[in-house]
């Protein structure tokens, strides 16, 4: 079985009365060491379908699997633990605890996890240093360019190696150059690390970056491609 | 620990907020501290002016001398009943008494008082009189002619220290009414409205000597330790004054009066011929009892009736009743039976009442009267207890009071007997005149059953203290519970603000793994700590102030009820004792906590996916 495996997804809003489908019929597979863009324009279900993925958002039907385990058959709690443990999220406006510094920020997920203190510091630092934020540990989200949020934000999602990091947009609040120095520095993470990323833009800067291209319209998938 | 860190750097997130509302929660928490310390403060000035001030803790009284202030219903020996209590544990003082209603005047003005004897060296061992005297000086010694009045008496009576008062009043046997003058030793401020115009302090030996009233006590007042011992005070008490059974039995008689049958009930001793001492204190105790009509008491006596004419000597054993002639007459109603001669002064008087008003006379049964060879206006000798008593004979009777069939008996004025054999007042037996309908067996009962001992504490003695005190408390209670909601408000909207203002960011918090017990726990704390800081600053305020007071004292004077009325510098000392303060935190932090459930509880439940989208 591949390591992500969406089946016949659908979702439907129901607004006064009115029904939109946002997903409708999405089928898709993710293997091991992905590094896999969502593309579409702005309406067409990348942030719904990264949702359900991510165990943040149920279906209306369909089946998500993430390696072996059947996360639309989770209740909440065991969802709250997925996404614990298994699952990174980087979103669009960084989304930093404005309370915490850079290493706090970053250590929380691990804290929540009840690794002990030394441990959980020393990861933390050492992914903020591999990251080359290795001067911001101890400053606030407000002390920071949103670049630096973002990275911050990538460290938190990687932290305590989930088995898949979902980026909604990540780059979307960003400049050019600081957008390119990000997917540099996530590109590099997968390469490195082998670790599986799963993004949604519309940016064709951050779609050079992707192995794989899976374009999204009307909540369905039109196009899938390998690029070599 | 991590939520401990972030709810504290949460609360500087709005540092304005924050301070608004600690602030408010210290002023709360202030004014709690303050109207709590108040209030206490004011009832214990309220209590200790009473307690302190004449009643003491706990009062021993003959029973139903509380309800009924009666000079006769009093402890007959009171020296006994003050051995007994000597030495319990946790008296530290008790003070003797006698109390009775008296007429005070001088020459410009009169007013009814309350006498109180007290003996100068116990009484301070119970009250602060010393300290209440204002113009002259307290007692020297017990049996000084002088006495001590309050300040609006002293007012009202144009009269100070020195001048001379003087009482009019009835002693313990009743009869004529005793007038005595007194200088002014001393004029006295309690502090209490209804003492300094009413209360006249004597030395307990001129009380006694001047109200018949010696070895007997209305009152003995009485001083714990610790006010937490006076139920183990009042237990050790009534342990050693116990109600013990009487020893005086009730039989029911029957009269018949008017052609209509009278219940009677003959109160003896069980002991034959013993005579009871001082009847008029037990009287007293039946006038009370619901089902007595009429009390009125015989004294008999073995003696020897002698008549002498043109030198020839009769004498005959019989019994002497000495009687009250108006009460035995409804009682017996032999003084209509009486047979008196057709030439006598006596002759169609009413025979109760003129007897009553006259002394030196006596009744003789048809019989005795017979063998003695007299008639009515000779004058015979009572003899007994080696002495003699000249009589005349006002009529004769066939039948005397109670079972005296035989004619053998003499009835005189009971009075006349006291004095000439018995040397005090006596009586061999005390009848009471039931009412009509009244059961004469459970009566009997409650007559001997109320003859004992009662002995109460303030709260008994002064329920309305009691009632005033938690008039206060409830005053008190809503003045706090106003406090607490606004509080509360003020919490709970702070913390459904904050929590409003940050639903993204309890969504990024879920998002990522936070459980929503956790975020609960969160806002919790949250709440807790601004109540925490609060109750701080409120506390130490609070804690400078009324220690601030506590040692320089608060004059209430000026915006409080004054404590009777009396005037007088009313200052308080307000404490915080540890029960305030733990009550006030303990209260302040279930506030903190139930105030935050809803914002917590909104904060834990928001559905992910919406809060994301939130802006």
């Amino acid at each position: 079985m591949a390591h992500l495996q969406v089946q016949a997804i659908n979702k439907v809003y129901k607004e006064h009365d009115v029904a939109t489908n946002a997903l409708a019929g999405v089928d898709f597979k993710m293997e091991k060491g992905e590094f896999t863009a969502l593309f579409g324009p702005s309406g067409s279900g990348k942030t719904t379908l990264l949702n359900i993925i991510g165990g943040l958002d149920r279906p209306s039907a369909g089946k998500v699997w993430l390696s072996d385990q059947e996360i639309t058959a989770l209740n909440d709690s065991q969802l709250s633990r997925l996404r614990l443990f298994k699952v990174g999220f980087v979103f669009q406006a960084y989304n930093l605890i404005p309370v915490l510094t850079a290493l706090e920020n970053v250590e929380y997920i691990l804290i929540l996890q009840h690794v002990p203190r030394k441990e959980r510091r020393e990861r933390s630092i050492k992914i903020l240093e591999q990251l080359g934020l290795g001067q911001l540990v101890n400053k606030k989200p407000t002390e920071m360019s949103g670049g630096q949020q973002q990275r911050v934000a990538v460290a938190r999602a990687i932290v305590h190696l989930p088995e898949l990091v979902l980026a909604d947009e990540p780059t979307a609040n960003l400049d050019s150059k600081t957008a390119h120095e990000l997917m540099d520095m996530m590109h590099k993470l997968n390469q490195d690390q082998g670790i599986t990323f799963l993004f949604s833009t519309h940016d064709p800067m951050v779609m050079e970056y992707a192995k794989r291209l899976v374009e999204l319209k009307d909540g369905k998938i039109t196009n899938d491609q390998v690029r070599n | 620990m991590e939520f401990f860190k972030m709810a504290w750097r949460n609360l500087g997130r709005n540092p304005r907020r924050t301070i608004v509302i600690i602030a408010a929660v210290a002023v709360g928490v202030w004014a709690m501290c303050i109207v709590g310390s108040y209030y206490d403060a004011v009832s214990a000035k309220l209590l200790e002016t009473v307690i302190f001030g004449n009643i003491g803790y706990v009062q021993i009284h003959r029973l139903g001398y509380h309800k009924n202030q009666s000079l006769r219903l009093c402890m007959t020996d009171g020296a006994a009943v003050i051995n007994k209590i000597k030495g319990a544990p946790h008296l530290t003082g008790y003070s003797p008494r006698i109390y009775n209603f008296a007429l005070a005047r001088s020459p410009s003005s009169s007013q009814g008082v309350m006498i109180m004897g007290i003996d100068p060296d116990l009484e301070p061992t119970v009250t602060r009189i010393k300290s209440f005297i204002k113009s002259g000086s307290y007692f020297q010694s017990d049996d000084e002619p002088v006495v001590l009045i309050g300040k609006s008496l002293a007012h009202k009576l144009r009269l100070g220290a020195g001048d001379k008062i003087a009482f009019l009043m009835q002693g313990f046997s009743g009869g004529q009414d005793v007038v005595e003058s007194f200088r002014i030793k001393g004029v006295f401020d309690s502090g209490f409205e209804d003492w300094n115009r009413g209360l006249v302090y004597m030395p307990i030996r001129q009380a006694e000597r001047i109200m018949d009233m010696k070895g007997r006590l209305n009152e003995i007042a009485i001083m714990v330790d610790d006010p937490k011992n006076l139920d183990a005070l009042k237990a050790e008490l009534k342990a050693r004054l116990p109600n013990r059974k009487s020893d005086l039995k009730a039989e029911p008689e029957q009269e018949t009066l008017d052609n209509k049958a009278v219940h009677l009930l003959g109160i003896r001793s069980k002991e034959p011929g013993k005579l009871i001492l001082a009847p008029e204190a037990i009287a007293e105790s039946f006038k009370n009892n619901p089902n007595s009509e009429l009390v009125s008491y015989r004294l008999e006596l073995p003696a020897t009736a002698v008549f002498e004419r043109s030198g020839r000597k009769r004498s005959l054993e019989l019994s002497v009743i000495g009687v009250e002639p108006l009460k035995e007459d409804r009682l017996s109603g032999i003084f209509s039976r009486v047979k008196v001669p057709e030439n006598s002064w006596l002759a169609g008087a009413e025979l109760d009442k003129e007897l009553d008003a006259n002394q030196g006379w006596v009744i003789l049964g048809e019989a005795a009267a017979e063998r003695l060879g007299v008639s009515a206006g000779d004058t015979i000798l009572i003899e007994a207890q080696g002495k003699s008593l000249p009589l005349q004979v006002a009529g004769t009777l066939k039948r005397g009071p109670g079972a005296k069939e035989d004619g053998l008996f003499a009835i005189s004025g009971s009075s006349d007997l006291w004095k000439e054999f018995v040397g005090q007042s006596a009586a061999s037996e005390i009848v009471v005149r039931l009412k009509e309908g009244a059961d004469s067996k459970e009566t009997d009962q409650e007559l001997l059953s109320s003859l004992g001992l009662d002995i109460l504490d303030w709260k008994e003695l002064y329920p309305d203290m009691v009632m005033l005190i938690s008039a206060g408390d409830y005053v008190n209670y809503i003045l706090l519970f106003c406090i607490y909601i606004i509080i509360a408000v003020g919490i709970a909207n702070t913390m459904v603000m904050s929590v409003f203002e940050r639903v993204r960011e309890f969504g990024i918090l879920k998002a990522i793994g936070t459980r929503p017990r956790q975020l609960f726990f969160m806002v919790i704390m949250e709440s807790v700590m601004l109540a925490l800081i609060g109750m701080a600053l409120g506390g130490l305020v609070s804690g400078i102030i009324i220690g601030y007071w506590s040692r320089h004292g608060l004059d209430v004077a000026w915006f409080t009820w004054d404590l009777g009325g009396g005037g007088g510098p009313y200052v308080i000392h307000p404490t915080l004792t540890l029960v305030n303060i733990l009550t006030i935190v303990v209260t302040a932090f279930v506030i903190a906590i139930l105030s935050a459930l809803y914002p917590a509880a909104r904060a834990s439940r928001l559905p992910v996916v919406e809060a994301l989208s939130k802006y």
